[in-house]
């Protein structure tokens, strides 16, 4: 029941992607579709708050203050940290780790955390496994192809 | 004695000059045969060969034998996701991203770590993690090889080896993966495991983050992938709550914020069509389905069935 329970809870954290505030970092035009010659349903000035619908390639699909829905340029908007989403995934952590919850225990939740690095004894055994799961470059050339992948000639950006 | 003494500390000299300027074999081997010829044999001599070699670059083979013991210590924390086909997929996608890097030789290995926190790793020699956590967030494909490619390229620049290095544990940990190497009756490996731990705990140079964003965003788009995919999870970053499952990744990179800072001057004038590498297809999300922790997973139903996308 509590392996359920658990379950569900995970699910609902992962199922609802809430929406997501933002603010512009630079004066932007809201344009009706995802490109540079559509025509503006708004502008936003820099610093202004909006909520954040999706992302799309370059382009973040986001609602004004004013109830107005378009796109703008991913790299001009900065998230807000989401106060909303309380720390139910921590609770649920805690519960888990402590085992409290004997059954829960059972369904092999583990954390990645610095408290379960400095308790970590090596498992060769699964290093081990990885081999059975890799790809050759041909296996992951045939499987790029056929889903249209093609590679491109971009170099590598020196920081400014 | 004392004269002994004078050729050990000017070859010391010798042996820190080299440190700091970059090694190559052959003036390594000129300077063995210095060794050879003006030391007598004895510890003194052993000593000097010892610190030499722990200058010079790893081999491939060190480099993999560090990645399966840093691996292990992940993977001990918390195992690999049983699902041989999201196993797979992103072992394909991860080897397609490789394949664009000027090391495409490397052995390379991806894995779901099975977690719901929120993370990605790599270990030197080509071994990369992504947590189940983060895997299940992601929107897109662009995304996951967003997070890839960061990860590939904290490999192909040995941002690890560096930090162990730079830490003064390289010889240590040098001396241990040769003895392992030479199979030289029981290695105790206490050493590289606390590193190891430490290592992920702690994180890499800040720097170094910066610089596995600048490639990972060029890898992606090589591969046909939007580049805007890494931006995309900085985002989802920078917005997420303060929640224990992003607490390790917090601690150990810079602030999601100043990492989309960094990358958008760079961005601004390279990506300039936002529409490049739109995929169509939803593999991803078959393969999360699969993960979900919405439905329990049964091992041996669905594993092994091919599904077309
Ligand atoms: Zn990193």
């Amino acid at each position: 029941m509590r392996a359920v329970f658990i379950f569900f809870t995970l699910a609902a954290l992962y199922g609802n992607a809430s929406a997501e505030q933002a603010t512009a970092i630079r004066s932007s035009s809201v344009l009706t579709k995802p490109a540079l010659t559509a025509p503006a349903v708004a502008k936003l000035a820099e610093g202004s708050l909006i909520e954040v619908i999706s992302h799309q390639g370059g382009w973040s699909k986001i609602k004004t203050a004013n109830g107005k829905t378009g796109y703008v340029r991913l790299l001009n908007l900065r998230p807000i940290q989401n106060a909303n989403k309380s720390d139910k995934l921590s609770q649920l952590g805690n519960v888990i780790r402590t085992g409290s919850t004997g059954a829960v225990a059972t369904t092999g939740v583990k954390g990645i955390t610095k408290e379960d690095l400095a308790n970590a004894a090596p498992n060769v055994h699964e290093v081990a496994k990885m081999e059975r799961y890799a790809s050759s470059a041909d296996e992951a050339i045939t499987v790029a192809k056929s889903v249209k992948l093609t590679a491109q000639p971009v170099v590598y950006m020196e920081a400014k | 004695m004392n004269y002994r003494r004078n050729i050990l500390s000017l070859l010391l000299t010798c042996l820190a000059l080299q440190m700091t300027s970059c090694v190559t074999t052959g003036s390594n081997q000129a300077l063995n045969k210095t060794i050879d010829q003006m030391i007598p044999e004895g510890g003194h001599k052993q000593a000097l060969k010892g610190a030499l070699e722990a200058t010079r670059d790893w081999t491939p083979e060190e480099e993999h034998q560090l990645g399966q013991d840093m691996s292990a210590i992940l993977l001990g924390a918390s195992p690999l996701v049983a699902n041989s086909e999201a196993q797979q997929y992103v072992n394909h996608v991860g080897m397609w991203l490789a394949l664009q890097t000027e090391q495409p030789q490397i052995p390379w290995r991806f894995g779901i770590i099975d977690t719901p926190n929120i993370n990605a790793f790599a270990a030197p020699g080509g071994y990369i993690f992504i947590t189940r956590g983060l895997f299940l967030n992601l929107s897109s494909e662009a995304e996951l090889a967003g997070v890839l490619g960061h990860e590939i390229s904290h490999v192909l620049k040995k941002h690890h080896i560096q930090v162990i290095k730079k830490r003064g544990a390289g010889d240590v940990v040098f001396g241990l993966l040769k003895a392992k190497a030479e199979k030289s009756a029981q290695v105790d490996m206490t050493a590289i495991n606390n590193l190891t731990r430490n290592l992920y705990s702690a994180g890499l140079d800040k720097a170094d983050e910066y610089e596995a964003d600048r490639m990972g965003v060029v890898l992606a788009a090589r591969a046909g992938y939007s580049a805007f995919g890494l931006p995309a999870v900085l985002q989802m970053y920078a917005a997420a709550p303060q929640d224990a499952s992003f607490t390790l990744l917090f601690a150990t990179h810079p602030a999601p914020n100043d990492r989309l800072n960094a990358l958008d001057q760079l961005m601004s004038d390279r990506f300039n069509d936002l529409n490049a590498g739109l995929t169509k297809f939803t593999r991803l999300e078959t393969m999360q389905r699969k993960l979900s922790y919405q439905a329990p997973q049964k091992p041996t139903k669905n594993s092994g069935s091919k599904t077309k996308k």
